[in-house]
């Protein structure tokens, strides 16, 4: 499993540093490649900069929020897999969320195991249509 | 019971019971950091990184027990049908209820207590609800960024006085009244000040 | 709340009015035939006697009047005109035409020529002074000699008291002609007017055509005043008619002609004295028709306002539903604010979750050293408190927005497959088929979209729990009756027990390894209770379950008690 996870690039935007970080330190350890944006702002331009196989986008965020950055990626990048992170457990956010676009939803806490799941099923399978 | 008692009394448990959670969080680091005392940091591989781990663990147990015990007593004071309250902390509770909006719209707030106390005669989650919503309006249409001030407890004619001030606020003086009345207050607005005004409680 | 309340008024006056004369009109109408049959049978008999006692009072007059000139017709023809001439014998016959009949008070006897030849009175200088008095260019003389019988209107002439002349003229074979006058005194009038028993307030008296009163009057005067009302028109036969009196009272007037004198006899009564008697009787009929009508008034006031009140109820309670209603939508804002706070707790919940986890990292990279299982026990015991928060703050959540309440037209299908979209992945994976068979007709169902997608989501993640790899979910929707569709879910997973059966709608009761988002199948129930739905499972251990979720087309949702 370790193995196709080794070197995926991926975009993790939240506001809150400290778990941000250390999500970022530990998917890190996993042989993974994070790297952090702590608005939308600086999110959308490091997409700009560089290239990522996966973006983590928290819906609460300061100012731009989580929608609207997913809108913005959505007109740049069709088939990134975005996978929203909400500390909502609603489905109607969820369902929302998916409708503008997002590959998939996952819940605050996350379970680093459940997360690499679902990053490893973005990278292997088909982009979404 | 009433759908707004069944409420309370569910969220005062369950805050009750996150705050139970937290303290064994808090325990389990304390005694993680007891190990790594009793093995010496400078001896263990990442010593400083463990040791900062439990040092933001620690402060992150205290940011979720200051929100828990703001909304545990919001539910208490709803669950007993409090008809009085003290404005003071009602609006401090208000403030940490509603910090996290605040933040979303990249403004900071910012409480100022006025007097220590101020015992008005509305019932917690009427003024909670009522001030919540204004700061809410308040930061709704005002200039970018702008600091949101919440002014608490002073008091004059027997009205104790909560100030909500926000730079180019634009006020809506027939909703903001409205709000202000359900929690059986009244508005004074000027620009960027809105003043609620909430009657005193008959002294105990 | 004054408008509504004129409103309830309003609308309450317009139903007894509706009411009132729907039910009185006929009550009404019957009072009013009766009132009109009432006072034509009450005038016949109160103006009957009336009339029938005047027609008496004149037949008493004519056959007075009759009597005397029949006496003095008798007179006339029975003695010879040389006979009469004769002051003895005059005399002698008018002492017997005293005795006789009252009245006569003097008898006079006049040639063809019209001189009075001979006069019997009771004055002997009258007597001297009438001796050769000339009639002839007198009109009763001549109305005598055209009609041979004459009966003079009351005159006073001579006599100084009122009197009546009864002329009758007398033919001899030989061709020669004489006239025999006599007076009559009216006292007598008085007697029959008296005789005609009237009723206090009442008049009676003789008039001649121009209206000069012939008897006294009680009202209009005495003899030979002038009445100082209209003569009635002609009638022989006893006859009524309405008047005013000088003072503008209506009074009735009963009359008659006289056949053998130019008089009418008169009577009078005023027609407030009927009238009293009338309304005496009409009251009766009145307070009949009153009490009536306020039966029927307060029978439909009693009605109606019972009627107004349950409305008034009605309207309360579904003010009461929608005021509940705000009420939750308040109630959803508390929840939001708690929602919110929860939502916030997640935050640094995450944080002690990712520092936890990376110490463990860490330790698990590092070499053994003393405790280290300790060490990891603590980590992991902070990991699973985390653990218990979250469920614990996506219970709040789930509940904060259970109290949320938007009613809204919602397509089942539609919510059908947007829910799928996040299975479809995970079915995937595992190799579960997902059998759709959604009815393209649906009809569109009232409710609220958040509570619904929960239950679609829950139920659907419970279906796909419980096949294992290849197994299949069936997803189809039908229209069950007009008024109720139905979505089924079927899985031919592990089924349950029938104890599971029995309890699964439970609160509290969930199996081990059914983690789902914290709704229990309890909540899901509540939901489907809500939107006055119905929930049924059919389930088989080791087969497959069957749940099916019938709801409303259209739903009087209201937010109830939960």
């Amino acid at each position: 499993m370790s193995s196709t996870l080794q070197g995926i690039r991926v975009l993790l935007i939240d506001d809150e540093a400290e778990f941000v970080n250390t999500l970022a330190e530990r998917l890190e350890l996993r042989g993974l490649v994070p790297q952090v944006a702590e608005t939308g702002h600086d999110g959308l331009a490091m997409l700009e900069d560089s290239e990522f196989q996966v973006v983590l986008l928290d819906m609460m965020l300061p100012g731009m929020r989580g929608t609207d950055v997913l809108r913005k990626i959505r007109t740049s990048h069709q088939t990134l897999p975005v996978i929203l992170l909400t500390g909502n457990a609603n489905a109607k956010d969820g369902i929302a969320g998916m409708k503008e676009g997002a590959s998939a939803y996952l819940t605050k806490p996350v379970d680093l195991n459940e997360l690499l799941r679902v990053v490893q099923e973005m990278v292997q399978g088909e982009p979404r249509d | 019971m009433t759908d707004k008692h069944f409420m309370a009394k569910n969220l005062a448990s369950s805050t009750h019971e996150l705050q139970n959670i937290l303290a064994i969080i808090k325990e389990s680091s304390c005694l993680v950091e007891d190990v790594l005392q009793i093995n010496g940091k400078p001896r263990m591989k990442h010593g400083d990184k463990l040791y900062h781990s439990l040092e933001v663990i620690g402060e992150q147990v205290d940011r979720a027990k200051v929100l828990l015990r703001a909304l545990n007593s919001f539910a208490h004071a709803v669950s007993d049908g409090a008809q009085t309250c003290d404005l003071v902390e009602t609006g401090k509770q208000t403030a940490q209820l509603v910090e996290r909006f605040v933040r979303l719209k990249e403004h900071a707030l910012q409480v100022v207590v006025e007097n220590g106390s101020a015992h008005i005669a509305c019932p917690p989650e009427e003024v909670i609800e009522a001030l919540h919503s204004l700061i809410i309006q308040a930061i709704t249409a005002c200039t970018p960024k702008a600091p949101v001030l919440l002014r608490l407890g002073a008091q004059q004619n027997g009205q104790a006085l909560a100030i909500i001030e926000v730079a180019g606020a634009a006020w809506n003086p027939e909703e903001m009244e409205q709000l202000a009345a359900k929690a059986g207050g009244s508005v004074v607005l000027a620009p960027g000040v809105c003043t609620v005004q909430f009657p005193c409680a008959a002294s105990l | 709340m004054k408008s509504e309340t004129q409103h309830y008024e309003k609308l309450r006056r317009n139903i007894v009015g509706i009411l009132a004369v729907v039910a009185l009109a006929p009550v009404l109408l019957l009072a009013a035939v009766n009132y009109a049959e009432f006072q034509a049978s009450f005038t016949a008999e109160t103006q009957a006697p009336f009339v029938s006692m005047v027609g008496k009072g004149k037949n008493s007059f004519e056959l007075f009047l009759a009597e005397r000139s029949s006496t003095v017709s008798l007179i006339a023809s029975a003695y010879s005109f040389e006979e009469l001439s004769t002051p003895q014998t005059l005399r002698h016959i008018f002492q017997a035409m005293q005795s006789e009949f009252t009245g006569f008070t003097d008898v006079a006897v006049i040639s063809d020529e019209g001189i009075l030849v001979a006069y019997a009175g009771p004055g002997q200088h009258l007597q001297k002074e009438l001796m050769g008095k000339d009639y002839s260019q007198q009109e009763w003389f001549h109305k005598v000699q055209a009609q041979n019988r004459y009966v003079s209107e009351v005159i006073e002439g001579y006599r100084q008291y009122p009197h009546v002349l009864i002329a009758v003229q007398r033919h001899s074979p030989d061709g020669r002609s004489w006239v025999v006058r006599a007076a009559i005194d009216t006292t007598p009038f008085s007697r029959l007017v008296a005789d005609m028993s009237l009723e206090p307030g009442s008049d009676a008296f003789l008039v001649n055509r121009s209206g000069v009163l012939q008897t006294d009057s009680v009202n209009y005067g005495k003899t030979l005043g002038q009445f100082p009302l209209a003569v009635p028109p002609p009638s022989y036969e006893a006859s009524i008619t309405k008047a005013l009196d000088e003072q503008g009272n209506a009074i009735l007037m009963a009359y008659s002609y006289l056949r053998n004198a130019d008089y009418v006899l008169i009577a009078t009564k005023p027609a407030r004295n009927m009238l009293q008697s009338w309304l005496l009787l009409r009251t009766d009929i009145l307070l009949i028709f009153l009490g009536g009508a306020l039966c029927i008034y307060y029978v439909a006031a009693k009605s109606v306002d019972k009627l107004i009140s349950r409305l008034r109820e009605s309207d309360l309670k579904r003010d009461q539903a929608f005021s509940q209603m705000e009420h939750a939508q308040k109630l959803s804002s508390i929840g939001r604010m708690a929602a919110g706070v929860a939502h916030e707790i997640n935050n640094p919940l995450a944080i002690i979750n990712e520092k936890a986890g990376l110490m463990h990292d860490l330790l698990s990279l590092a070499e053994d050293f003393p405790r280290k299982e300790q060490f990891l026990r603590q980590i992991e015991a902070i990991h699973s408190a985390v653990a218990r928060c979250r469920d614990i703050t996506h219970r709040m959540l789930g509940f904060a927005r259970r109290m949320e309440v938007k009613i809204e037209s919602l397509d089942i299908n539609e919510m059908l497959e947007e829910t799928l979209l996040f299975f479809k992945k995970e079915a995937q994976h595992r190799n579960v088929r997902i059998v759709e068979e959604l009815e393209p007709a649906l009809p569109k169902i009232r409710g609220d979209r958040g509570q619904l997608q929960q239950v679609i989501l829950n139920v659907l993640n419970n279906a796909l729990a419980a096949v294992g790899e290849n197994g299949q979910v069936s997803i189809s929707t039908m229209q069950k009756d007009t008024n109720t569709i139905a979505m089924c879910i079927k899985d031919n997973g592990c089924g349950m027990s029938e104890e599971t059966k029995q309890h699964i709608f439970e609160p509290f009761y969930t199996t081990k390894g059914n983690e789902g988002t914290g709704l229990g199948m309890s909540i899901i129930y509540g939901i489907i209770q809500r939107h006055h739905g119905e929930i049924a499972v059919e389930s088989e251990l080791g087969k497959g379950t069957l749940l099916t979720i019938c709801l409303p087309i259209s739903n009087t949702l209201q937010e109830e008690q939960a």
